[in-house]
C-alpha cells in the first residue's frame, strides 16, 4: 500500500485492477511473443536446413565432377526465396567453389573464401542466419552448402506481435480502466461514505447520525459495527450527561442544604452569645459588688469570688469575640479597591505603641487588591498582632511583610516571624475556632483570630495556609483572587 | 555427443577428402606445366575419379549383376592408360553396397559382362566393331578417343580449359537400357551420334 501513498481508495482500486491486469497481460504477451520468436525461428531453420539439403543434393555431381558454372547454376535456384541473401558450397577441403548473391550489385563479400569450421549447424546472429549442411556422398560428405537467410521476416512478424499486443494491451487497459472505475464505486462508495459519516461525527460530535448502505458483505459488516458503535457512544453519553445532570443537580441541593444549616447553626451561636452575654454580665457585676463589700467572707472565699469574677470576665471576652467571628460571616461584603499597604500602615499604626521592644520590621510593597477594607484590615490586625505575641520571647523579633508571589489569578501575602512557631502536625488545627496551639497563660488571647483570618479570606474566595517549625518561626499566607467576583 | 558426431563425420569425411586432396593435388601439378607426364598422370586421376562417380548416377537394370555375383565391374579394354591409379582410386570403395571390381580385357568378347567399359585409345581404329559387339547390351561404353560420343559411344572425355569434361550421347545410352541421372545429364555435353556403329 506504501506504493500508492495516501491516495484515496478509489484510486488504490483503480490502480491495483489495472496493475493486475496490465502485468498478466505483460506476462502473456511477453511469453506468447517468446514462444512465436522461438518458434518461427525454428522453422526458418527447419525450411532453410530443407532448402540447403535440396540444394546440396543438387550440387553433388557439380562437386564431384568439379564443375563450378553447373553449381552455380543450382545454387542460383535459391532465388526463389526473397529471404535467402546468399548461399556457397565450400569443397570437402573448405574451399569455396561456387556462390549465389541475391544482390551481387550490393558487392558485399557475404561468402568466405575458407569455411571456418568444419561442422554442419546454424548460427544466429542479429539480423540474419548462417546455416551449414553438409553435402553428402556415398555417406561421407564432398562439400558444405552454407545459406545465409535474412531475419528481417522474423523481425517484421516480431514487430508486428508487439504493436499488435500493444495495442491489445492499450485497449485492454482502457477497457480494465473502465470496468473497474465501475465496479469499484461499488466497494468504494460506501466506505467513502462511511468515512464521510465518521469525519462528520468526530466534527460535530452528533452522535445521532448514521451510515446508511447496503448491509451486506464486510463494508455492510463494518456499516452495522459502526452503527452500533455509534449508538453505544450516544448511549453511554447520554447516561453521563444525565449522571452529570444529577450530580450538579444534588450539588446544587447539597449546597442549599448546607447553607441554610449553616445559617442556622449561625443564628443559633449568635443568639446563644448574644443571651449568654445578659447572665455572664449579671455574674461578673454581682461579683464586683460581693468583692467590694467583702462582707463576712473570710480570704478563701474572696479567693474564689475573685476567680469567679476572673471566669466571668474572661466568659465574656469569649462570648464578644464569638459574636465578632459569627458576625464575620453574617455581614455583608463591602467590595471596593483597597490598598493593602495603606491598610498594612494603620494597622502598625496602633500596634506599634504597644511595644517596647524594638521588632525588625522589613515590609515589602505590597498591591492594591479588591475586597472590604474593614475585613481585610482585621486579617492583618490578626496576623501582626500574632507575630507579635509569639515573638514576644525572642531575643531580635523580626516580622516580614510581603507578597510571596503575584500571578494572573491571584495575589499570596506572607507574614513571617522567627518567633516560636508550631508543630506542622497540628497544622490542620491552627485555623480552627478556639483552637490554640499554646497554653493560654503562656500567651494572651481567645484562639480565635486565625479562624476569622480563614473566614474573611474564604468569603474573598481566597484560601489560607501556613509554615512553621517550633522555634524557628512560622509564616502566614493568604490569597486573593485577582478577579473581581460576587461572593456571598 | 558433439565429439562424437564430429569424429563420426570425420571418418565418413576420410575417403571424400582423400579424394579431393588427390584431385587438389592433381590440380597443384596441372599448374606445373613442365611435367607433361605428370599432367597426364593427374588427368588419369581424375578419369579414374569419374568413373567411379559414374556409378552413382548411372542406374543398370539389376539383372546385370546376376551375372557378375553381385559386383560392379569396370572394366578397361586394350592398352590400360591408368596403371596403378584405377586400382587405387577404387580400392575399397562400394556403390549402393556393391563391391566395384576392375577388370582388364584385351578382347572385347570378354568384356560383354562389365558395367562400364573404358575403351582405351588403343582400341581407336576398332572402335565401331567393338561398340557393335555391344550393341544389346547393358555396358556403359567411356572413351578419351576424340568424338566417342558423337562416334556412337555413351561418355566421351575430352579437356576443355584443362579441366576434365565429358559429353554424353544420349541415344547411345538409352539403347543400352541405362538410366542417367539428371545431374549427370546436366554436367555433360550432350551430343547427337548414331546409336550404334555403321548407322
Amino acid at each position: 500500500m506504501a506504493l500508492f501513498g495516501n491516495a484515496s481508495v478509489r484510486l488504490k482500486l483503480i490502480l491495483a485492477s489495472i496493475l493486475g491486469s496490465g502485468t498478466a497481460l505483460l506476462v502473456f504477451g511477453a511469453v506468447i511473443t517468446g514462444f512465436d520468436l522461438m518458434a518461427l525461428r525454428a522453422r526458418l531453420v527447419r525450411r532453410m536446413t530443407v532448402q540447403a539439403d535440396i540444394v546440396g543434393a543438387n550440387c553433388l555431381s557439380a562437386l564431384l565432377f568439379n564443375d563450378q558454372k553447373s553449381a552455380e547454376d543450382t545454387l542460383a535456384a535459391l532465388k526463389a526465396d526473397p529471404r535467402i541473401l546468399g548461399a556457397g558450397l565450400y569443397t570437402a577441403d573448405r574451399k569455396l567453389f561456387a556462390t549465389y548473391l541475391r544482390d551481387p550489385a550490393s558487392g558485399a563479400r557475404v561468402m568466405d573464401e575458407a569455411l571456418g569450421d568444419a561442422g554442419e549447424g546454424h548460427l544466429l546472429m542479429r539480423d540474419r542466419l548462417r546455416l551449414s549442411r553438409s553435402v553428402l556422398f556415398n555417406g561421407a560428405a564432398a562439400g558444405t552448402v552454407v545459406i545465409l537467410c535474412d531475419l528481417r521476416e522474423i523481425t517484421e512478424s516480431l514487430t508486428r506481435d508487439v504493436v499488435v499486443f500493444g495495442s491489445v494491451l492499450l485497449t485492454s487497459l482502457l477497457l480494465a480502466l473502465a470496468i473497474s472505475s465501475r465496479l469499484q464505486r461499488d466497494i468504494t462508495q460506501p466506505i467513502l461514505h462511511l468515512a464521510a459519516t465518521a469525519r462528520r461525527v468526530s466534527q460535530d460530535k452528533d452522535y445521532s447520525v448514521r451510515a446508511t448502505g447496503d448491509r451486506r458483505g464486510e463494508i455492510g459488516a463494518l456499516v452495522v459495527a459502526f452503527n452500533e458503535m455509534l449508538e453505544e457512544i450516544r448511549q453511554q453519553e447520554a447516561a453521563l450527561r444525565g449522571a452529570q445532570d444529577e450530580l450538579e443537580q444534588r450539588v446544587v441541593e447539597r449546597t442549599a442544604q448546607l447553607q441554610a444549616a449553616n445559617g442556622e447553626l449561625e443564628a443559633f451561636s449568635y443568639s446563644v452569645s448574644h443571651d449568654l452575654r445578659a447572665p455572664i454580665r449579671h455574674i461578673a457585676g454581682f461579683a464586683e459588688i460581693l468583692e467590694a463589700d467583702g462582707a463576712g467572707l473570710n480570704e478563701a472565699g474572696r479567693r474564689h469570688l475573685k476567680k469567679i469574677a476572673q471566669a466571668a470576665a474572661r466568659m465574656g471576652e469569649l462570648i464578644d469575640d464569638l459574636l465578632v467571628f459569627s458576625r464575620m460571616g453574617r455581614s455583608e461584603l463591602q467590595a471596593a479597591t483597597v490598598s493593602l499597604a495603606d491598610l498594612l500602615k494603620e494597622v502598625l499604626k496602633e500596634a506599634q505603641p504597644d511595644v517596647q521592644r524594638p521588632i525588625d520590621w522589613r515590609i515589602d510593597p505590597l498591591p492594591t487588591v479588591h475586597g472590604d477594607a474593614a475585613m481585610l484590615r482585621l486579617v492583618f490586625a490578626n496576623l501582626v498582632s500574632n507575630a507579635m505575641k509569639y515573638t514576644a520571647k525572642s531575643e531580635h523579633p523580626r516580622i516580614e511583610i510581603g507578597v510571596d508571589r503575584d500571578e494572573d489569578r491571584e495575589v499570596v501575602i506572607r507574614v513571617r516571624d522567627n518567633g516560636v512557631g508550631f508543630d506542622m502536625a497540628y497544622v490542620s488545627k491552627l485555623f480552627g475556632v478556639f483552637q490554640r496551639l499554646h497554653r493560654a497563660d503562656e500567651f494572651e488571647g481567645t484562639g480565635i483570630g486565625l479562624a476569622n483570618v480563614r473566614r474573611i479570606i474564604n468569603r474573598h474566595g481566597g484560601r489560607t495556609w501556613a509554615e512553621g517549625e517550633l522555634g524557628h518561626g512560622a509564616a502566614f499566607y493568604f490569597s486573593l483572587p485577582k478577579v473581581k467576583e460576587s461572593t456571598t | 555427443m558433439v565429439k562424437a558426431a564430429r569424429s563420426s563425420r570425420w571418418t565418413r569425411l576420410r575417403p571424400a577428402l582423400l579424394l579431393c586432396v588427390a584431385s587438389a593435388f592433381a590440380l597443384a601439378s596441372d599448374r606445373a606445366r613442365g611435367d607433361d607426364a605428370s599432367a597426364a598422370r593427374s588427368d588419369y586421376r581424375i578419369k579414374a575419379a569419374y568413373l567411379y562417380y559414374f556409378t552413382t548416377f548411372v542406374d543398370w537394370p539389376s539383372e546385370t549383376f546376376s551375372k557378375s555375383g553381385d559386383a560392379l565391374v569396370i572394366g578397361v579394354l586394350g592398352e590400360d592408360p591408368f596403371g596403378a591409379i584405377l586400382d587405387e582410386t577404387l580400392r575399397g570403395k562400394t556403390v549402393k553396397d556393391r563391391p566395384l571390381l576392375v577388370k582388364r580385357f584385351a578382347s572385347i568378347k570378354e568384356a560383354r559382362d562389365s558395367h562400364i567399359l573404358f575403351i582405351s585409345s588403343s582400341e581407336q581404329d576398332r572402335l565401331a566393331s567393338i561398340l557393335k559387339v555391344l550393341e544389346g547390351t547393358t555396358v556403359l561404353t567411356v572413351g578419351e578417343i576424340d568424338h566417342f560420343a558423337s562416334r556412337g559411344g555413351e561418355i566421351g572425355f575430352r579437356v576443355e580449359d584443362k579441366k576434365v569434361r565429358f559429353d554424353i550421347n544420349v541415344t547411345a545410352v538409352e539403347r543400352a537400357r541405362l538410366k542417367v541421372s539428371a545431374q549427370l545429364m546436366k554436367l555433360g555435353r550432350i551430343v547427337e551420334g548414331p546409336g550404334h556403329p555403321g548407322g
